[in-house]
């Protein structure tokens, strides 16, 4: 079916390039600064590496650096690991020979003091592996053969150059020279002298200080211990409370041209407050501010207390996403969604698991062997069937999840366990089962009966130059067929998508490590025999540009069909654009 | 496609949630008071070595790594433990990101 209007077209394209026009400023801002000089202090220079370097040490060099290092300077030292996009400075390339302009020692410093986002790794690596990883990082930059290189004291007491032979005395270089004894003794004078200006006592022959300067020393110390109490007062009236809060959350905008319909925009708000006490209490809240039918709706997308009764277990209870639902609770808020809408089944009356759900729920994870499982188990008021066959009310046969209060006494339980094999695989299984009641008088409640299926898998390496992002779900809702009109039919729905990114984060030029390219497929099939039954599939191609770790604009194509029994295939192609931003 | 768990029903995923519940509670009460009070040992010290790794593998799973400079200590406490229950982390995970944050930012 072509487009029948093509002026509206012509409009969206405008739409579209303005659009596109109003963020070039922020793309052209996204520039991630060089990394600034950064020079040890002198003293650092003279800190010599205690341990030699052999085949040995940098292999264990090596190891050390993959764990502390790999994941912003890459494997290969360039500054271009998996966070590499995300910091504001980009990590140094520790390949280039200009790093023998540095001695061990300066190095040493360097890792041991960090430099924001570089953390401290003193106090957690310790100095014998930092040594090491000194020894590892030199093999990945080329000696220079011209003498740049920088003296690097390989032994705490470096040899004194042998005395020149006019100079040696009988006894075979035991005893001074004259020319040593001179300098020796002068070296001596200009010490006295030193400490004598700082004794008022005097040693023999140097002179004491003036009262002059007694006073301004004393004057200068006072002042500076003036400016330390008023650091401390500082400090003091600003220290946090036993509450540690955080007001986060993420906005967004959308441009949509869909088959069939107007283009349209819109926006949306959900600031998320988080509330900690001590260890174990816990609150988080976040708001949705929507834009629905000429009205702003303010949703509350969860409010949950919490609390950590230990290392594996946390019991939790209030509105939450719901934890059988991987895409829901974990991938969609708008800056972490790759593309600018949701895979079919999460979305409108059709969906097939809930969003958000109100009850209790248990929660937690453990390592096991060099994995982990997290797990949750829950229980809540559960679904509503829907039967109401007026016109323009959502479709007989689907779920409503909004349910409060509860319209029958059954709750619903469901839960999820998740298995991290390694850390860039997880998969998991989610179930959730219910009584749902209609609330209509003469329709028995009907059981609810769902199965979910998660993947997400990430790979970040040299030799893809970048990193490969997978991730799926499927799933499975019977609703059983009480057969009293108006559920009269086998009420089986099922649906799933499956979507890869890429993000080229090792190419060499910065406007195209930002870019990502996603392709996703997604598709619902609901039950032949209900009143409202449209099976869509659909492919989604976006191109991503991230402004920075949590902002992002997006484009994509969707194209694809829907079909309802009995009449011919519908095409349901869009244009798609979002910008959005975590904070 | 064929619903795979058709088998399944109401009554046997109820009992299996169930016997869950109590399980997930026993262990839970056993070890009790673990959490803030475990005092360093060797183990602890492994995964502070690695707590950049940690931090990389675990927040890149679900969406970009945040640089540690987006956030101060005190904020990076609620973060973490919002993303601790959100994410599945362990208890040492949350610790040794906790830590390599603070470290960093």
């Amino acid at each position: 079916m072509k487009r029948s209007k093509p002026e509206t077209l012509n409009k969206t394209r405008l739409l579209t390039w303005s659009l596109m026009a109003a963020f070039a400023p922020a793309i052209a801002n996204a520039a991630q600064r060089a990394p600034e000089p950064w020079h040890a202090p002198a003293s650092a220079k003279r800190i010599a590496n205690p341990i030699k370097a052999s085949p040995d040490i940098i292999q264990s060099g090596r190891s050390l650096y993959g764990m502390a290092c790999l994941p912003c300077h890459g494997d290969k030292g360039k500054g271009d690991g998996l966070a590499s996009a995300s910091l504001e400075v980009r990590p140094g390339d520790l390949s280039r020979s200009v790093m023998w302009q540095q001695n061990d020692g300066e190095l040493f410093w360097k890792l041991s003091n960090g430099k924001s986002p570089m953390p401290a790794f003193k106090g957690t690596v310790s100095d014998e592996d930092l040594w090491k990883i000194i020894h590892f990082v030199r093999t990945f930059a080329p000696k220079p053969a011209d003498g740049v290189i920088a003296q690097t004291v390989t032994t705490p007491e470096p040899k004194p150059a042998p005395p020149k032979a006019a100079e040696t005395t009988a006894a075979g270089g035991e005893f001074v020279s004259r020319a040593e004894y001179e300098k020796l003794k002068s070296e001596l004078n200009l010490i006295k002298a030193q400490i004598g200006g700082q004794a008022p006592l005097g040693l023999g022959g140097v002179k004491a200080l003036t009262a002059e300067e007694w006073k301004a020393h004393t004057d200068e110390i006072e002042s500076h211990m003036g400016e330390i109490r008023a650091a401390r007062d500082l400090a003091e009236q600003n220290k946090p409370g036993n509450n540690q809060q955080l007001l986060a959350g993420y906005g967004f905008v959308r441009l949509s041209d869909a088959q069939g319909a107007n283009s349209d925009f819109n926006a949306g708000f959900n600031p998320i407050f988080l509330w900690k006490r001590r260890d174990r209490l816990f609150f988080e809240g976040e708001f949705e501010a929507e834009l629905e039918d000429g009205a702003t709706e303010v949703g509350l997308e969860y409010a949950q207390i919490s609390y950590v009764i230990n290392d594996y277990l946390t019991i939790g209870g209030g509105k939450f996403l719901s934890p059988n639902n991987y895409f829901m609770e974990k991938l969609h808020p708008s800056w972490i969604n790759k593309l600018p809408d949701k895979p079919l089944m999460f979305e409108g009356n059709d969906r097939l698991l809930a969003s958000s759900q109100l009850g209790l729920q248990l929660r937690g994870a453990a390592p096991i062997g060099s994995g982990k499982i997290n797990y949750a188990l829950y229980g809540v008021n559960g679904p509503v069937i829907r039967t109401d066959l007026a016109a323009g009310a959502p479709p007989v046969g689907t779920l409503n999840f909004n349910n409060w209060p509860d319209n029958n006494n059954s709750k619903a339980i469901g839960g999820r366990l998740g298995i991290v094999p390694v850390p860039e695989l997880e998969f998991g299984y989610g179930f959730e089962t219910a009584q749902a009641s209609s609330g209509a008088v003469g329709i028995p409640d009907v059981d609810v009966l769902s199965h979910t299926l998660d993947l997400n898998y990430i790979r970040d390496s040299a030799r893809l130059g970048g990193t490969l992002d997978l991730k799926a779900q499927v799933a499975w809702t019977r609703i059983d067929n009480p057969g009293i009109a108006p559920l009269v039919f086998d009420n089986d729905r099922f649906g799933g998508y499956a979507q890869l990114a890429y993000r080229p984060t090792k190419a060499p030029w910065e406007i195209m490590r930002n870019c990502e390219m996603v392709g996703r497929y997604d598709w619902i099939d609901l039950p032949d025999g209900a009143p409202s039954n449209v099976d869509q599939r659909r492919v989604t191609l976006g191109l991503n540009y991230w402004v920075g770790p949590s902002a992002v604009v997006k484009a994509a194509y969707q194209f694809g069909d829907q079909k309802s029994p009995g009449t011919p295939s519908e095409d349901i192609s869009a244009w798609l654009m979002e910008a959005a931003f975590g904070f | 496609m064929k619903n795979p768990f058709a088998k399944l029903n109401r009554k046997t995923l109820l009992v299996s949630a169930l016997a869950a519940a109590v399980a997930l509670v026993a262990i839970g009460c056993q070890t009790t008071g673990n959490t803030a009070t475990a005092a360093p040992g060797n183990g602890d010290k492994q995964l502070a070595k690695s707590a950049a790794q940690v931090w990389a593998d675990n927040c890149a799973r679900c969406h970009n790594l945040r640089s540690p400079a987006e956030y101060s200590d005190y904020q990076w406490e609620a973060a973490s433990l919002h993303m601790r229950m959100r994410a599945g982390l362990t208890a040492q995970e949350h610790k040794a990101i906790l830590g390599f944050l603070k470290s960093a930012n």
